[in-house]
């Protein structure tokens, strides 16, 4: 009996099974909380860096384009032009044109062409000065070799497994002023996410050609 | 606890990931921005170059700098060649402009040439040019140049047509007979006698006046127009300090004792579709150029009275010359270099092709 009393007043020490499940509830639904947390901001940082991705890449294709372009009709032999000009055509008036590859978007193609080692002559072939940018399967391509609009032979600018080129339209202008003609390009470029169609980007430039013919 | 803190671990690691990229991003865009701006300023040079070019025809590209609006600089210099076109020389500028955005960083070079050259393509040699043929009805005196036909062969008209020496009452002389006041006495050609000094009948006489005398075809004459330093409806306002390509729509007309530019400072005087009249000792120094445009049928004439005369040159791309007409003029070499070699002569033109930014 005295036995029976002693274990009596030595009660069990812990939490109860009760006790246990509570707190186990509460742990789970706080780490699951924390858990859709750091899950939502991975989520929206995926998705800030694939936008950035998407801005940046065209972007920096545009800024490419419009730096290059710029350049058209340079030609390093310009003391020989000035002495005789009847006689010294530049191989690299009047080098751009704008028209497109079979099948893609009316006028997303242009070629151009300057001279970059200054020697006064178009070169062809491997180092072509022939340069160009067009769209194909919703890519911007760089111009290799003085290929044409509708050749085959360019290589890829923008990654076509992020971004998805949908639109580029180049529309050339131009303006005689004391019988000088001087050439104004404009580019709109319109991308999107290759995993998300409704991310898409858009960019307008227009500038001067500047050395003109 | 453990997975708590490997949640939050994971987090941050994304967090610092995101900035970093972020980051990365914006130094891409502080880039682009400092590469704009520095090619602005580095546009801004070329443009100032050659507006102080046009301002001062002998800078000889020494570099200058300058500082914008939003603290972007440039520096811009220039070296120049002498380039020769058959018997002409121009001066091409190469003008270096480095601009610089404000913090430094972005650097951008471009490069253009520029050709400066006289707004008079080829000096006349003969003192009297004209298309069309003179009537030597009225009377000319014309001094002659010296080496007009070739050193030590004196020309004094130069015509496509033929001048009736039989009948007209002109004389031409030399400078020393002139200078010696023997012009009529000891000519070269009056009335009767037609020296080798008027080149007439020539075939070779240019077909257009205006782009012989200035480089610009004469369909084109607008062009000329644009470029002259000053435009007018008459000669009212000229005198001797006038000096530059001065541009007159219609009659001209100066009065006694007025004297127009100067030996140091002399004009060009485009007299369009109107006549010129010089009245009582009026002088001119330079070269007038009585002008019909293209579309014009009128014949205007050059008239001067009572010894006025020109000291230079005088050239027309129609017939002059009346029964009372009058020409005096002296062939003066000192007065045409100036205007081939005067600042207020020197025109500027960008070179097509020369731009580059690498």
């Amino acid at each position: 009996m005295l036995n029976f009393i002693s274990k009596q007043t030595h009660r069990e020490q812990g939490a109860t099974l009760v006790e246990l499940m509570i707190s186990i509830s509460i742990g789970m639904v706080t780490v699951l909380g924390v858990a859709s947390l750091v899950g939502m901001g991975v989520g929206v940082n995926g998705k800030l860096m694939t936008n950035s991705r998407l801005s940046e890449e065209l972007k920096v294709v545009i800024s490419l384009m419009e730096r290059d372009i710029r350049r058209a009709g340079y030609n390093g032999a310009t003391i020989l032009r000035v002495e005789d000009p009847e006689n010294t055509v530049s191989a690299f008036s009047n080098s751009i044109a704008i028209s497109e590859y079979t099948g893609e978007a009316a006028n997303s193609c242009i070629i151009f062409a300057y001279d970059a080692n200054e020697d006064g002559t178009l070169n062809t072939g491997t180092d072509s000065e022939e340069y160009g940018y067009r769209l194909k399967d919703n890519a911007i391509e760089i111009r290799k070799n003085g290929a044409a609009c509708d050749e085959d032979g360019w290589e890829d600018l923008t990654d076509s497994e992020v971004v998805k080129v949908t639109g580029l339209t180049f529309t050339s202008q131009t303006s005689t002023n004391n019988s000088i003609t001087r050439t104004e390009i404009a580019i709109n470029l319109v991308g999107e996410l290759d995993s998300d169609a409704d991310r898409s980007r858009s960019y307008d430039v227009a500038f001067l050609v500047r050395s003109y013919d | 606890m453990i997975s708590v803190i490997m949640l939050l671990l994971l987090a941050l690691m994304v967090t610092i990931y995101t900035g970093k990229i972020k980051l990365f991003e914006m130094r891409i865009a502080r880039n682009d921005v400092n590469h704009l701006a520095s090619f602005a300023a580095a546009e801004a040079g070329l443009m100032k170059a050659m507006g102080t070019l046009t301002e001062d025809p002998s800078w000889d590209g020494t570099a200058f700098n300058e500082t914008l609006d939003g603290s972007a600089t440039f520096t811009v210099s220039g070296t120049t060649e002498s380039v020769t076109r058959d018997t002409s020389e121009f001066t091409v500028m190469t003008m270096t402009s480095v601009g610089a955005s404000a913090d430094g960083l972005g650097q951008t070079t471009v490069v253009e040439q520029v050709m400066i050259f006289s707004v008079l393509a080829n000096p006349p040699d003969a003192p009297l040019i004209v298309k069309g043929g003179i009537n030597v009805g009225g009377n000319f005196e014309v001094v002659a140049n010296p080496n007009g036909g070739g050193t030590g062969v004196p020309l004094s008209i130069w015509t496509d047509q033929d001048v009736d020496m039989d009948n007209g009452s002109g004389t031409t002389c030399g400078q020393q007979e002139y200078s010696d006041g023997d012009c009529s006495s000891d000519p070269y050609s009056e009335k009767g006698f037609q020296d080798l000094d008027i080149l007439d009948n020539d075939a070779n006489f240019p077909s257009d006046m205006f782009e012989y005398m200035f480089n610009v075809p004469e369909s084109s004459w607008e062009s000329l127009r644009d470029d002259a330093d000053e435009q007018y409806e008459d000669c009212d306002s000229l005198d001797a300090n006038t000096t530059g390509l001065i541009w007159v729509e219609g009659a001209c007309g100066l009065n006694a004792g007025t004297v127009v530019g100067s030996t140091d400072d002399p004009v060009i005087l485009v007299v369009t579709d109107g006549d010129l009249t010089m009245n009582g000792g009026a002088t001119i120094y330079g070269l007038v150029f009585s002008f019909r445009k293209p579309d014009t049928l009128l014949d205007f004439e050059v008239d001067m009275n009572g010894g006025a005369s020109v000291f230079g040159a005088v050239a027309s791309n129609h017939s002059v010359g009346h029964a009372n007409g009058t020409f005096n003029v002296v062939y003066d070499s000192d007065v045409l270099s100036q205007l081939e070699q005067g600042d207020a002569f020197q025109r500027l033109a960008r070179i097509p092709g020369s731009w580059r930014d690498f």
